[in-house]
C-alpha cells in the first residue's frame, strides 16, 4: 500500500448509544473487570502489551497471492471512552474488522448462550488418553504397512488364511 | 453392648475427658485399630482432642488426594507409625494431554520428607507426578530396606537407572508398579538385577510403557520369584514368552506382550497359559490369534480386549464363551450386538469400561455403542459397580433402565461422542434425574455430553440428586450460569468437581464453589475465561488456592473486540483446599490468583 487508507471508525458493540449505560454499570459493580488495582483501564489496554505485540507481529495464515503486501499502517481503535493506536500490517485490520462485524451482527441477532456453547464444543475437542492414542496410532501404522490383503481383516475368512500360509510355508521348506 | 444405652452425660465423659475415665487410652487403640476405612477414621479423628492424638497414633495408611494441599513434613508428623502412603499429583487432564509437562506435582519434597524417621512405611504409591532418579535415589536411601510396595502411576521424569537401583537394593520388594509411566529406557539390565536379586515378587507391572526388555529375564523372575501372581509387560512377541509361562506356575493376572505377525497362528500355537490364569489382555490380538484364550475362557475373570484387533463379531464369540468375567474392558467395536452378548452371558460382571475407538469410521467395524447395549447390559448385570462408556447415541430411557436394573452402581461415566449428527433423545434431563434417584450407591459421576445435551433444568437435577457422589466431572452441561448456581446448592457432598467445554462465566463458577461445602478442588478448562481471572477473587478465602491459567492471545484479542470473555482451549482454573500455603513451584504460565495484602 503506497498511500494511508482513510481513517475507518466502527462502532463496534453501538456503544455511542450505550456508552452512558455502560460506564455507570461499569462503576457501580463491585470487583468490577474494568480496574486493576483501583486504576480504570479499558479492555485493550488490559491486554499485556507482549501479547498483544505477539498476536499483531504474528504471521497471518498462508492466504492466496492476491494479499496486498504486508505494509504496516496505523490503526486507531476507540472502545469504552479509551483509544489505541496500532500500526499493522492491511490483513491484520481486515481480519480484526471482520471479526468485529461478525461479532456484532451475531450479538444483535440475540445470541443468548446457545450459539456460544455450540462454539465451545467445536473449540474443545474431546481429548484421548495417551496410551490408546499410541495404541490406534500403531495400528493404523501396522494396517498401512501391510496393505489391503492382510489376514484376519474382516471379510476374510480366517481358515483359507492360515492353510494358504501353510502351503506357502510348504513351498519355501520343499 | 447388651443393656440400656447410658446417659448422654455418661458416654461423653466416657469417650472424651483424661485417660482415667471409663474408656482408657489403650482400649480407644485397640478400637481404632480396626477402623480402616478413610471416611470413618477422618470423622474419628474430628470428635475431640484425644480421638484426634489417637487416630493420629494408629493410622496405617493416608491418600493425599492432591499433592498441594498438604505440607509433607506436617503430615508425616502427624503419623508417625504411618505404614502405606498414596500421593496424587496433577489434575487428570495429564491423562489427556491437557496439562504441559511442566507444571509442577514434584516428587522431591515428598520424599526428602520420607527421609525423616518413619519407621513402619512400606509402601509408596504416586499418581501423576514428576519423579525423578534423584528422587528415586533419596528413596531408596531413606526406605529402601523396608520397602514392600512402590507404585509410580502414569508418573515421569525417571529412567531405568532408577530401577536398577531399586532392583538391587530392595529386596523385600512384593510390588513394583509402573503402568504408563514414561521413562527413559536405558537397557533392560534392571530387570536382569530384579530378577537375580529378589525372590518375592507378587506383582510387576510395566504395561503401556515403552520399555524393552529380553524374554530370558522374565523367565528368571519366575523361576526366582515362586509367588509371581501378575505380570503386565510392555510389547514383546509372545512366542518368545513361553519359557516364562512354563515357569510361573503360580500366575494369575497377564497382560501385554504382542501378537507381532498377525495370522500366524502356528507360531503361537505353543504358547500355554499357566493353569490359575483368570485375567488376561492381549496386545495386537486379532481374529486368527483368538483361538490362544479360548482354553481358558470358562475360568476368565478379568479381561482386557482395547488394545486387540478384535471385530465386533469377535467380540461376540469371544465374550460368549466367559460366563465368569467380572471386569470386562473394551473399545465401542464391541457394538451393540456385542453388548448384548454380555448381558446374556456375563452375569458377574462387575466393571465395564468401553473406551473410544478410531474416529475413522473404515476402521472399525460397527457404528460404536448406543442405548440398546447399554440396556441390554444394565438389564443382563445386574450387579455392575462400574460403568465407563463413550457412547455414539443415547436415551433418557437407556438412563433410567441403567438406574432401575444397576442398584449397586458406585461410579457411572457416560461420554456421548460427537461423530453422529443426531442423537435420539436429548436433552437427558429426566433420564439423569431417574439414574441418580435409583442409585443411591453412586459416588462417582461423569456426564460429558454435547451442547443442547443437558438442559440447565437438567443440570439443577444432576445437583439436587447428587446424593453422596464425591466426585463428578461435567462436559458440556447446562444452558447459562443459572444452572450451576443451581446445580452448586443442590451439592453438598461434592469434593472434587471437574468442568470442561462449559459456557459458565469467572462470576458464576465463582459463586457456585461458595455454595458447595464440602468441594476441595474444582478444576474448570474451557469455559469464558478472562484476560486476568479477576472474577474468580469472588472465591478467595483462607486456605483456598486459586490458580489462573490465562486465556490464549487469539483469545485476548478477541475479548478485546468484544468487550467480553469468550470459550478458550487453554485457559484453566485450579482451586483447592490447602494447608501449606501458596505454592512456589508454578510454571510461569500459571498465575496463583489472591487478594492483594
Amino acid at each position: 500500500m503506497s498511500s494511508r487508507a482513510p481513517p475507518v471508525e466502527l462502532d463496534f458493540l453501538g456503544l455511542h448509544a450505550n456508552a452512558a449505560a455502560t460506564e455507570h454499570h461499569g462503576k457501580s459493580s463491585a470487583a468490577s473487570s474494568s480496574s486493576i488495582r483501583g486504576m480504570e483501564t479499558s479492555a485493550i489496554a488490559r491486554i499485556d502489551p507482549q501479547l498483544l505485540r505477539r498476536v499483531v507481529v504474528a504471521r497471518p495464515p498462508v492466504t492466496a497471492e492476491e494479499a496486498p503486501p504486508a505494509a504496516p499502517s496505523p490503526m486507531t481503535v476507540f472502545y469504552n471512552g479509551s483509544v489505541a493506536i496500532f500500526d499493522i500490517s492491511h490483513q491484520k485490520a481486515e481480519a480484526i474488522m471482520r471479526m468485529a462485524r461478525e461479532v456484532t451482527t451475531a450479538k444483535r441477532g440475540d445470541l443468548g448462550n446457545t450459539t456460544l456453547v455450540a462454539d465451545s464444543a467445536k473449540d474443545i475437542p474431546l481429548a484421548r488418553t495417551k496410551s490408546l492414542h499410541q495404541f490406534l496410532a500403531k495400528r493404523k501404522e501396522r494396517l498401512t504397512r501391510m496393505g489391503p490383503y492382510q489376514l484376519g481383516r474382516p471379510g476374510t475368512t480366517s481358515g483359507s488364511n492360515i492353510k494358504s500360509l501353510r502351503v506357502k510355508k510348504e513351498a519355501e521348506a520343499a | 453392648m447388651g443393656g440400656e444405652v447410658p446417659s448422654p452425660r455418661r458416654l461423653t465423659r466416657a469417650l472424651s475427658s483424661d485417660s482415667t475415665s471409663y474408656l482408657p487410652d489403650e482400649a480407644l487403640h485397640l478400637v481404632l485399630a480396626h477402623v480402616d476405612a478413610p471416611r470413618d477414621r477422618e470423622a474419628a479423628s474430628l470428635v475431640c482432642r484425644r480421638w484426634h492424638r489417637i487416630d493420629a497414633l494408629t493410622r496405617k495408611h493416608v491418600t493425599v488426594g492432591f499433592c498441594y494441599a498438604a505440607r509433607p513434613s506436617r503430615l508425616l508428623a502427624r503419623f508417625p507409625t504411618l505404614e502405606s502412603l498414596a500421593i496424587k499429583g496433577k489434575p487428570r487432564a495429564a491423562m489427556y494431554g491437557l496439562i504441559p509437562d511442566d507444571w509442577g506435582a514434584y516428587a522431591a519434597p515428598w520424599v526428602a520428607a520420607l527421609a525423616a524417621p518413619l519407621d513402619c512405611l512400606k509402601a509408596l504409591k504416586l499418581r501423576r507426578m514428576a519423579v525423578s532418579d534423584d528422587d528415586v535415589a533419596a528413596l531408596v536411601r531413606a526406605r529402601g530396606h523396608m520397602l514392600q510396595e512402590l507404585r509410580l502411576d502414569k508418573c515421569s521424569g525417571f529412567s531405568t537407572d532408577a530401577l536398577r537401583l531399586v532392583a538391587r537394593s530392595c529386596r523385600s520388594l512384593r510390588t513394583l508398579f509402573l503402568e504408563e509411566c514414561s521413562i527413559t529406557d536405558k537397557g533392560g539390565e534392571w530387570l536382569h538385577e530384579l530378577a537375580a536379586n529378589n525372590s518375592l515378587l507378587v506383582t510387576l507391572n510395566f504395561y503401556m510403557t515403552e520399555l524393552k526388555v529380553a524374554p530370558a529375564d522374565l523367565e528368571l523372575l519366575a523361576k526366582n520369584c515362586k509367588s509371581l501372581l501378575s505380570l503386565k509387560i510392555s510389547e514383546c512377541d509372545l512366542s518368545d514368552l513361553v519359557g516364562f509361562f512354563k515357569a510361573a506356575n503360580a500366575l494369575e493376572d497377564f497382560a501385554g506382550g504382542a501378537f507381532y505377525e498377525v495370522g500366524e497362528l502356528t507360531k503361537y500355537e505353543k504358547v500355554k497359559f499357566p493353569p490359575r490364569v483368570c485375567f488376561l489382555g492381549l496386545t495386537y490380538m486379532g481374529t486368527n490369534e483368538m483361538p490362544v484364550i479360548f482354553p481358558f475362557s470358562a475360568s476368565l475373570k478379568k479381561l482386557d480386549l482395547q488394545y486387540t484387533f478384535l471385530t465386533t463379531e469377535d467380540h461376540c464369540q469371544l465374550i460368549s464363551k466367559c460366563p465368569n468375567l467380572f471386569v470386562l474392558e473394551v473399545r465401542n467395536v464391541i457394538g451393540d450386538r456385542g453388548l448384548q452378548v454380555v448381558g446374556d452371558t456375563c452375569k458377574k460382571l462387575r466393571r465395564l469400561r468401553i473406551e473410544r475407538g478410531d474416529d475413522d469410521p473404515g476402521l472399525e467395524e460397527e457404528q460404536g455403542v448406543s442405548q440398546l447395549g447399554l440396556t441390554a447390559v444394565a438389564v443382563g448385570c445386574r450387579d455392575l459397580e462400574y460403568i465407563a462408556a463413550y457412547v455414539s447415541d443415547i436415551t433418557n430411557g437407556a438412563l433410567e433402565s441403567i438406574g432401575t436394573f444397576c442398584q449397586n452402581l458406585y461410579d457411572f461415566r457416560l461420554v456421548l461422542l460427537d461423530r453422529q449428527k443426531q442423537v435420539t433423545d436429548l436433552p437427558l434431563d429426566n433420564g439423569v434425574r431417574a439414574l441418580l434417584r435409583s442409585c443411591t450407591k453412586l459416588r462417582r459421576f461423569a456426564f460429558y455430553l454435547r451442547p443442547g445435551g443437558l438442559s440447565d433444568t437438567g443440570l439443577e437435577y444432576i445437583g439436587q440428586y447428587s446424593g453422596n457422589i464425591q466426585y463428578m466431572l461435567l462436559g458440556n452441561v447446562g444452558e447459562s450460569d443459572l444452572g450451576l448456581i443451581r446445580f452448586a446448592i443442590g451439592c453438598t457432598n461434592l469434593r472434587k468437581l471437574e468442568l470442561r467445554s462449559c459456557c459458565f462465566s469467572e462470576r458464576a463458577l465463582s459463586l457456585a464453589v461458595l455454595q458447595m461445602p464440602s468441594l476441595r478442588y474444582i478444576w474448570v478448562q474451557g469455559y469464558k475465561a478472562s484476560a486476568t481471572g479477576l472474577e474468580l477473587l469472588h472465591m478467595a478465602r483462607p486456605f483456598w488456592n486459586i490458580e489462573f491459567t490465562p486465556p490464549s492471545p487469539e483469545s485476548m484479542l478477541r475479548m478485546a473486540v468484544d468487550g467480553e470473555p469468550c470459550v478458550d482451549t487453554q485457559a484453566q482454573v485450579l482451586a483447592y483446599r490447602s494447608l501449606a500455603g501458596q505454592r512456589s513451584d508454578c510454571p510461569d504460565w500459571v498465575t496463583p490468583l489472591h487478594p492483594a495484602a
